[in-house]
């Protein structure tokens, strides 16, 4: 089976074999020459612009160095030619790849002297092991490669039916190599930051390390008429997270329908079971009518957006659930029962302030969450007086600056409000002060103690709508209220919400009636997913609901193992651009590009490459040209098929060749 | 760790385990030896593990070649595949034990750290080339083994037969290595407009190319057929193993788009 017949080993009768240290010798100094060349010596080009006397003297340098390699082309080419020669530069190569996946590629100087010395980094960055495929010594060794693949087909004239697989395989190697320089020498990659609607005529170049350069012009327009992205439809799952050693890492993930069944979590023999799931969780609001005396006035709103109902309960004189918003940002709607007085009516309608609010969850699962509103400034103590926070400041846009180590707000807006609270674990006796973020509860930021742990919820203030809607109880009439002054009085049953644009679609005021709240879900898409569990740990079996939104996992009494509802959302499955090239106005070409499925035009091609997930009209393409990628592609299925011709095409010609015989 | 959560979670791959763990048991007593018992039952794993990965196909919608856990239980099915195929070929029959033997050393090692769920595939992996260029290279590890196996073998028993066979083995796996770094390469320019990047991952593959291309041609040269040839054989081997495990240990390997996460 073997292919060659062994003449790379001293091909004539009394020649000496090339041996393989000799080999390993003189391609290091053959890399050596080039390393030296390319990093000590910069200025080589120049000796073109130099002076007639160093012109001269190059040009005799030159000829002493083509003489040399003619009166040694025999001997050259018997090296170049030698299985010691293949050996010695493929394990060269070999050693080579592998040193470039140990140490870093592309990177800054500071990764090297961090991950190994200043010595040592300085040692790897004079001989270009920071990006060693570039380096001249790198690609000279592929460019030998090629030359030696040449001289050996040349020589062992390859072109023989028997060598076919020989000539395939090696000359694959070489259209490869050939086909990668003309693409790295002749090509181009480049970027396009593209809008919807928007085109370009240029792309940008990239550069080392991904950096963008000077534009290119393309030689034609590229226009992006649309861009979407599909998602993966959502789901919410139980989430497992036990104890790994001194972390917690996910151990199980199950969707709700699996759940039905108890399920084990722990390693405490703890269990749980769904009872029931909620994908689109609302409260839904009933008003039952009552017997007199065993009930409260409550008017009910309904509301109706297209095919979704709401209801509303407001109860007279309650605050806090006396009053609804109509619509976003539009008018709210207060009940009262008794007619109120003018001075009443014009305290009517309200700002509602700023609120801060701060809940300490303690560390026996189960345990109530205490909850209590605050002010910067104030001292509050929870816990049974075991706790003590100190409210000292809040910023409404918190933004840290690493450099001076400040905390500054950048705007007004509540945008990521933040509590700096300084608590006290009274019996602990231990201190600390620490950023709360309203938008990030599970993040801490500070120094000290971990602490209790501790949520910010931040409400902003609500400005007063322009109008508000007063509904009498006990006269069934609407008041329409415009600053503090009542501008219309309307029979609860004659009013039309709709004349107002507000999606109201029935009013009705129960006398006497009881308002009942039972969890509901608006839909079956997984969009505000909440589950009722039972969790069984021990024996003690207790009811929790866990809401996605709120992230916050109910935690077993071991203290490390928790269970979580997650909603998973927001994951991509496609992105398509379509992309139309003009030229002179006309459009020449089209296609919906999609990641693996490029555009290709006058032998420039079009990826879908970046998006970005916070502005969904943009798309990122990334533009290549490769005048090389016929030959790559075509020494590909050479490689390929010379390596079957070789082991198994070429044994059975030659078997049945001696059957024939 | 959570070797008990990952059968418990994964019981399908619990039993494929098991029915490894049986082959290898019975490919040892020599009574059961001469019976081909371990035989039969690595049959059955085979059976078995396409019926697996057949189910976790239509199930999860998608190949299921993703994660490592994934591939942990998918190059068993090769693996016991290209053993049968060389014991139908050649009789090499003692190839049973170390098949199971890693069969079941891969798959205990997927018990440990299973896949909490079967994440969603991401667009760049949705292509026809998806399939091929996992499937050949798994085939082509699946035999480097078998040849690992054989090289070893021949070692110890000194035997210029399996010397051949390994031969032969190993020269599959690279005709199959060669296609599947070639699908790669082709894929990748489809993918990210670049057939080759010196992708740690791409690099490694190209390592243990090379690697056995450096047997081909070492074999040819006085003093290297023989023993020293097997040797070469077992070592390059290491590389398959680097290549498909080993890459994100590499500093370079934690960017790598490539590697399992």
């Amino acid at each position: 089976m073997d292919t060659m017949d062994r003449s790379g080993q001293g091909e004539g009768c009394g020649e000496r074999p090339v041996r393989l240290s000799t080999c390993f010798v003189l391609l290091g100094l053959f890399c050596g020459l080039l390393l030296v060349a390319e990093r000590f010596l910069p200025g080589i080009p120049s000796v073109v612009a130099a002076s007639w006397g160093k012109q001269v003297l190059a040009a005799l340098a030159a000829a002493a160095v083509a003489t040399l390699l003619w009166e040694v082309r025999r001997a050259s080419a018997r090296m170049l030619t030698s299985l010691s020669f293949s050996v010695a530069l493929l394990a060269l190569l070999l050693l080579a790849t592998a040193a470039g996946t140990v140490i870093l590629q592309q990177a800054a100087r500071e990764a090297y002297v961090q991950r190994h010395g200043a010595a040592l980094a300085s040692v790897l960055l004079a001989f270009g092991m920071d990006d060693l495929f570039h380096t001249a010594w790198f690609t000279g060794l592929l460019a030998l490669l090629a030359a030696s693949l040449v001289l050996t087909v040349i020589e062992r004239r390859a072109w023989r039916l028997p060598l076919w697989g020989n000539l395939l395989g090696h000359l694959g190697v070489v259209v490869i190599l050939a086909g990668g320089w003309v693409g790295a020498r002749y090509g181009f990659r480049g970027f396009i930051d593209l809008h919807k609607g928007q085109s370009v005529r240029e792309a940008r170049r990239i550069g080392q390390q991904g950096v963008l350069g000077e534009g290119v012009p393309l030689g034609f327009t590229v226009l992006l008429e649309d861009f979407e992205v599909d998602h993966y439809k959502p789901e919410a799952r139980f989430c497992v997270y036990e104890p790994d050693g001194e972390k917690t890492r996910l151990v199980r993930s199950l969707e709700p329908k699996e759940a039905g069944a108890w399920q084990s979590i722990g390693p405490g023999g703890a269990k749980f079971r769904l009872l029931n799931a909620y994908p689109d969780f609302f409260m839904e609001t009933e008003v039952l009518d009552a017997p007199s005396g065993q009930g409260a006035p409550v008017l009910e709103i309904e509301f109706k957006q297209g095919d979704r109902t709401a209801r509303s309960a407001l109860l007279a004189g309650v605050p806090g659930r006396d009053a609804v918003a109509l619509s976003p940002g539009g008018p709210s709607a207060r009940f009262v029962w008794d007619v109120p007085s003018d001075a009443e009516v014009a305290r009517f309608p309200e700002t509602v302030p700023e609120t801060h609010g701060v809940s300490l969850l303690r560390e026996e699962p189960g345990s109530p969450v205490e909850e209590a509103a605050v002010r910067p400034g104030q001292v509050l103590r929870m816990s049974d007086g075991g706790c003590e926070i100190e409210i000292l400041d809040f910023l409404p846009d918190f933004i840290y600056d690493a450099g001076t180590r400040t905390a500054s707000t950048r705007s007004k807006e509540p945008r990521n409000p933040a509590l700096l609270v300084r608590f006290r674990d009274l019996k602990a006796g231990e201190e600390g002060t620490r950023w709360l973020f309203a938008k990030m509860p599970d993040f801490g930021h500070g120094g000290g103690a971990q602490g209790p742990r501790l949520v910010y919820r931040h409400e902003p203030a609500r400005r007063p709508a322009e109008r508000e809607i007063l509904v009498l109880g006990s006269t069934g009439e609407i008041w329409e209220l415009a600053r503090g002054k009542v501008a219309r009085r309307t029979p609860l049953g004659q009013w039309q919400a709709a004349c107002y644009g507000l999606p109201v679609s029935g009013m009705k005021v129960h006398p006497c009636a009881e308002v009942r709240q039972s969890p509901s879900t608006r839909s079956q898409d997984w969009k505000n997913p909440v589950a009722d569990i039972l969790l069984d740990e021990g024996g003690k079996v207790r009811e929790i609901r866990l809401e996605a939104a709120h992230e916050r996992p109910v935690g077993l009494s071991d203290g490390k193992t928790f269970l979580a509802f997650e909603l998973r959302t927001d994951e991509p499955k496609a992105f398509r651009s379509r992309l139309a090239i003009l030229e002179g106005g006309k459009k020449v070409a089209g296609k919906t590009v999609v990641v693996n499925d490029p555009l290709s035009y006058k032998g420039t091609l079009f990826y879908q490459a970046d998006f970005r997930k916070e502005d969904p009209t943009y798309s990122g393409i990334q533009v290549v040209r490769d005048p090389g990628l016929p030959a790559v592609f075509l020494g590909f299925g050479m490689i390929t098929l010379g390596v079957v011709f070789i082991y198994y095409i070429r044994p059975w010609i030659l078997g049945r060749q001696n059957r024939g015989v | 760790m959570g070797f008990d959560v990952g059968v418990a979670a994964h019981p399908a791959v619990a039993v494929l385990a098991a029915l490894h763990a049986g082959a290898l048991a019975a490919s040892l007593p020599p009574a059961l030896r001469r019976r081909r018992v371990g035989n039969w039952i690595l049959g059955a794993a085979l059976a078995f593990n396409a019926a697996l990965i057949t189910w976790n196909w239509v199930s999860a919608g998608r190949p299921p070649f993703k994660t490592l856990f994934e591939t942990l239980v998918f190059y068993p099915l090769c693996v016991s595949a290209v053993t049968l195929v060389l014991i139908r070929l050649h009789g090499l029959h003692v190839l049973t034990p170390f098949s199971a033997a890693v069969c079941l050393g891969g798959l205990g090692y997927a018990l440990c750290r299973p896949d909490t769920e079967v994440v969603n595939l991401p667009p760049a992996l949705q292509s026809g080339w998806f399939v091929p260029h996992v499937v050949t290279y798994f085939v082509s590890y699946a035999t480097l083994f078998a040849s690992a196996v054989l090289a070893l073998i021949a070692l110890v028993r000194r035997s210029e037969a399996f010397e051949g066979h390994a031969h032969g083995a190993a020269v599959f796996g690279i005709a199959t290595l060669t296609a599947g770094l070639v699908m790669g390469g082709i894929w990748g320019k489809y993918a990210w407009g670049d057939y080759w990047s010196w992708d740690p991952k791409e690099n490694w593959a190209l390592v243990t190319w090379l690697a056995y291309l450096l047997y081909l041609h070492l074999r040819l040269m006085d003093g290297w057929q023989g023993r020293r040839a097997m040797v070469l054989l077992v070592v390059a081997f290491g590389a398959v193993v680097f290549t498909y495990l080993g890459v994100h240990l590499l500093p370079t390997g934690k960017e790598s788009l490539h590697v399992y996460q």
